[in-house]
């Protein structure tokens, strides 16, 4: 058993816990906090797999996307603690069935795979590559992500900007 | 990979990822279906995001002798692309939820029904 | 400094003027309009130097072109290569002059305008934004004048797009402003549609932006391969057609341009009167080999030749001074259009120049009016203003008669060619006789409205005595623009000689030059049809010319009577014309009619309404209501036949009850609630593995 199983075996494990709570834990903290694992491990994964650069990436992005959003959770707790999160057992009946049977029905299809015929590739560095596929194949692609980007940071500026009634826009009905 | 043990070549097996991405979809489902707050829902859509990015990832690092002689990286292309729509939509998805809670002081989707039919 | 150099920094004077303004405008001395006039002014000056250059080598074939790489992916084995270009040559060093010197003369009328009588700025902070969108304008214009391709061009068309949406609207707390500038954005973008599809098929076949390799294109048979039926020629003209006559509010997307008045007068100026409106001239002068190529030219031609005579017949009716001049420009342009449909490239660029600076001064001088009058834009309430306003009167009286085509002036220069190559072209073609007729009915219909403006406004007693004892003359940095355009309004700038065609020549090599250096760029096949059409225009010249004169001097003599002297009444005048006539002027040929009631409403909001009708009639109406009905007529049924057998809480169950619940339970998939969607989908993702089999 090589030490990079026992790795990927402790990162299933931090993932499937973390996402356990984040879907069921009933203090929006405490999910939260599970939803941060869970992407440490999946960055974790990244890493078993070679891919250096996602790794990073997940860390730097999502990891510190999502500190921000427990950072307003916090901001606003005062008052989400009044909101149950956490909903009734009646309310997760349906959804848990239906996620199960779609997990079922998948991972049958995920047994029913031949598998054969991997190859495990020896490690590289992959920024290189990645650059060169952004500016390549994907050129386009990432001009559309870069300009989805900004509309969507303008967007969340317009929507969250409080409104205010500017004196001047006194005849603008 | 001497000394066998259930985890002997775990690393390497694409079906272990898979079921991993699974259950981190499935619980996204549940979280997003079930939970009563916004801020959970948003939660719950990160894990399916997620599960989604890893599958591309297992497919290309795993699978890249089989499906295709590929040089180009499309798996880490499209998790990355992922990542950065996720967090597009963590800004977005905040200025609904700020925005929501300033006019109604709750965040709780259910009270959000001005959509009804 | 090379003239690639002085040509970008052209365009990168008024773009930095138009950042610096933004971030620190406002507290800059008098908020920062020197800086977007000096910047402008740089320009201008560089301008000069390039003109000065192409004028000196006096070459119909001067070309200077430079390309940069922007994105190559040669490099990683894919062909995808896009240039950015400039291309300085007769066509585009004329454009800039023009361009420079219109935009210098109006901001430094804005300066002007934009402030009040006391001379503080009209609106507070917003005075910085006004002279920064002018500024990024005028960058875009400038940008697009010297773009050597068509995407760059098309990226400054589209800013410029953006700037007349937030300048047509600066008047923000005006509903109408508001309105106008949505309006103006969402027409000319039905246009940019078609221009868009023009470029896609041009990267199609072609497989490069850049003009040169446009034209190598068509003279090599690129574009005769099949598209839609027809040639690729065909299609990418008649798109890039589409585009223009959005950008240059020809018919049918001429909606938008009236109403764009509704912005402050310098901005009517510069973007409807001298620049942008002309963008899309200048980007079917650019591409003139298409649409001769794919025979386009005589859509072309009758688009133009309508638009010009309906608008002049519109602005005969208009009392708002703005108004009748916002009518006459898209006749102007309607006859740009039109001479460029019956062949005559040259001709089309002399009046787009010509055009452009009697236009510009047009405009501003009825800012002037405007101003002078407290912003009273109607001209019934004006009248006398001759001895109030001695030089706006000066240059307004000097580009009206330039624009009616009196002799001696520039319109006439122009205007005479344009009527020559028309007639020229019926006389070969007889089965467009139309064409003729719109072209000399606008002529005359031209003349009789503009000075109708001049009589109404400078004639006579005024009839609001208050705002006319309150009127005086501008000040000099209003003035001063308006006497130089009036200057550049004289025909022998242009020409050399007075008619236009080259007799009394004045200037020895530089006659004419307009024309001498401006040819059409060449395509094969085409030489023989453009010797025919030349040689037609010389021998049409003087019936013409003859004729124009005629119909200028009766518009003008008519319109003197009625308007001057008024020994004709125009009360009986327009009692001759049939009432449903007026009417339909009044309500400018039924067309913002026609795209809002019909094809926006009727056509466009149905299918975003359907849902909630569906809801509405079906669910609703249908499904709960009615079967309440029938649970009524039953009930009576019942009630009718035994009301003692059935039991009413029986009835009340299947009648009133039941078709409730059936109700309520469907309306309840729809409750608002976004868990309850997302669950309603993820269980048909369910069903969808077990109905596969997946399971």
């Amino acid at each position: 058993m090589a030490l990079v199983d026992l790795f990927v075996a402790l990162c299933f494990l931090l993932g499937i816990g973390g996402a356990f709570f984040t879907a069921f834990h009933p203090n929006i903290m405490y999910a939260a906090i599970s939803l941060i694992m869970t992407l440490v491990a999946i960055a974790g994964l990244y890493g078993a797999l070679g891919a250096d650069f996602l790794a990073a990436a997940q860390l730097i992005i999502y990891v510190g996307g999502i500190l921000i959003v427990i950072l307003f959770a916090v901001m606003m707790s005062h008052d989400i603690y009044k909101d149950r999160f956490m909903a009734g057992a009646k309310k997760y009946i349906l959804p848990a069935s239906a996620s199960f049977v779609i997990f079922a029905g998948l991972a049958a299809l995920v047994g029913k795979m031949d598998w054969a015929g991997n190859t495990v590739p020896d490690f590289e560095p992959t920024a290189r590559a990645m650059g060169w596929a952004l500016v390549g194949p994907y050129a386009v692609p990432f001009q559309y992500v870069v300009i989805v980007l900004l509309l969507g940071l303008v967007g969340a500026v317009v929507i969250a900007r409080p409104s205010i009634k500017h004196e001047d826009d006194e005849g603008n009905q | 990979m001497e000394g066998g043990g259930i985890l002997a070549g775990l690393a390497t097996n694409p079906e272990a990822y898979l079921l991993f991405s699974l259950l981190l979809f499935s619980f996204g489902i549940i979280a997003t279906l079930a939970r009563k707050n916004a801020i959970g829902i948003f939660m719950g859509v990160e894990l399916m995001l997620n599960a989604a990015a890893l599958n591309f990832v297992t497919f290309q690092v795993l699978r890249r002798g089989v499906v295709a002689n590929e040089t180009w990286l499309h798996g880490h292309i499209f998790s990355l692309f992922v990542i950065i729509l996720a967090a597009i939509e963590a800004a977005v998805a905040l200025a609904i939820v700020l925005r929501t809670f300033g006019s109604r002081q709750s965040i709780d989707p259910d009270r959000a029904t001005e959509l009804r039919g | 400094m090379d003239l690639i150099s002085l040509a970008l920094l052209i365009v990168i004077l008024p773009l930095s003027s138009y950042f610096i303004l933004n971030i620190v405008g406002n507290k800059l001395p008098r908020q920062g309009d020197w800086l977007s006039t000096g910047a402008i002014f740089g320009s201008f000056i560089c301008a000069v130097i390039i003109f000065a250059n192409m004028f000196s080598a006096y070459d119909p074939n001067w070309l200077i072109e430079k390309t940069w790489t922007w994105i190559d992916l040669s490099s990683v084995n894919i062909p995808w290569k896009l240039d950015l270009g400039v291309r300085l040559d007769n066509l585009s060093a004329t454009m800039l002059l023009m361009v420079t010197l219109c935009a210098t003369l109006i901001h430094l009328f804005s300066t002007g305008y934009m402030r009040d009588h006391d001379g503080k700025p009209e609106d507070g902070y917003r005075y910085t934004s006004f002279f920064s969108y002018l500024s990024l304008f005028t960058s875009a214009m400038l940008g697009l004048v010297i773009s050597g391709n068509l995407f760059s061009l098309f990226m400054c068309w589209e800013v410029m797009g953006l700037c007349s949406y937030l300048l047509i609207g600066f008047y923000r707390h005006k509903p109408s402003a508001a309105n106008a500038s949505l309006k103006a954005f969402m027409t000319t973008r039905v246009g940019d549609l078609g221009l868009f599809v023009g470029l896609l098929a041009i990267w199609n076949y072609v497989g490069s932006f850049a003009f040169t390799d446009i034209y190598a294109a068509i003279n090599n048979g690129t574009l005769d391969a099949s598209l839609f039926g027809t040639s690729a020629a065909f299609v990418i003209g008649l798109g890039i057609f589409i585009g223009t006559v959005g950008k240059s509010a020809q018919f049918p997307l001429q909606i938008w341009l009236p109403d764009a008045m509704e912005g402050p007068t310098p901005v009517s100026a510069l973007i409807h009167a001298a620049t942008m409106v002309s963008a899309g001239i200048y980007l079917i002068i650019r591409v003139f080999p298409i649409l001769e190529y794919g025979h386009v030219l005589t859509i072309v031609a009758y688009v133009g030749g309508f638009t010009s005579f309906f608008a002049a017949i519109i602005a005969i009716k208009q009392n708002d001074i703005k108004k009748v001049l916002a009518y006459s420009t898209l006749s102007q342009l309607g006859y740009m259009v039109l001479v460029l449909g019956v062949g005559s490239y040259t001709t089309s660029f002399f009046h787009l120049i010509t055009h452009a600076v009697f236009k510009a001064c047009l405009f501003m001088s009825s800012g002037a009016v405007i101003y002078a009058m407290h912003h009273e834009q109607d001209m019934r309430h004006m009248g006398g203003l001759k001895k109030k306003l001695p030089i706006t009167f000066a240059a307004m009286l000097i580009t009206t008669m330039a624009i009616s085509g009196v002799p001696g002036f520039s319109g006439f220069a122009s205007k005479d060619r344009i009527l020559a190559y028309v007639y020229g072209f019926v006389h070969h073609h007889p089965q467009h006789m139309l064409l003729a007729f719109f072209a000399f009915a606008t002529a005359g219909l031209t003349a009789f409205y503009m000075f109708r403006l001049i009589f109404m406004t400078f004639w006579n007693e005024p009839h609001d005595k208050h705002h006319y004892d309150h009127a005086h003359e501008v000040s000099w940095n209003m003035w001063l623009p308006l006497v130089v355009l009036a200057g550049l309004s004289f025909c022998v700038i242009y020409t050399g000689s007075i008619t236009g065609f080259g007799f009394d020549k004045i200037f020895g090599a530089a006659n004419e030059w307009i024309i001498t250096l401006n040819p059409a760029p060449l395509v094969n096949g085409t030489e023989a049809a453009r010797e025919a059409m030349e040689e037609a225009a010389h021998h049409a010249h003087y019936p013409a010319m003859i004729l124009s004169i005629l119909l200028a001097g009766s518009g003008i003599l008519f319109s003197y009577l009625v308007y001057g002297s008024r020994k004709i009444s125009a009360e009986k005048i327009s009692g001759m014309v049939p009432n449903f006539v007026h009417r339909w002027i009044d309500n400018l040929y039924y067309f913002d009619f026609f795209y809002i009631k019909i094809v926006i409403q009727k056509i466009f909001l149905p299918f975003s309404s359907k849902n909630a009708s569906f809801d509405n009639t079906v669910i609703d109406r249908g499904l709960v209501d009615g079967w309440k009905d029938i649970a009524k007529v039953s009930y009576f049924a019942v009630d009718l036949v035994d009301n003692e057998v059935v039991d009413k809480g029986m009835v009340d169950g299947f009648g009133g009850k039941l078709p409730y619940a059936l109700g309520s339970s469907l309306r309840a998939l729809q409750n608002g609630k976004i868990q309850r969607y997302l669950t309603v989908a993820v269980v048909a993702l369910m069903l969808l593995f077990i109905f596969r089999g997946v399971l």
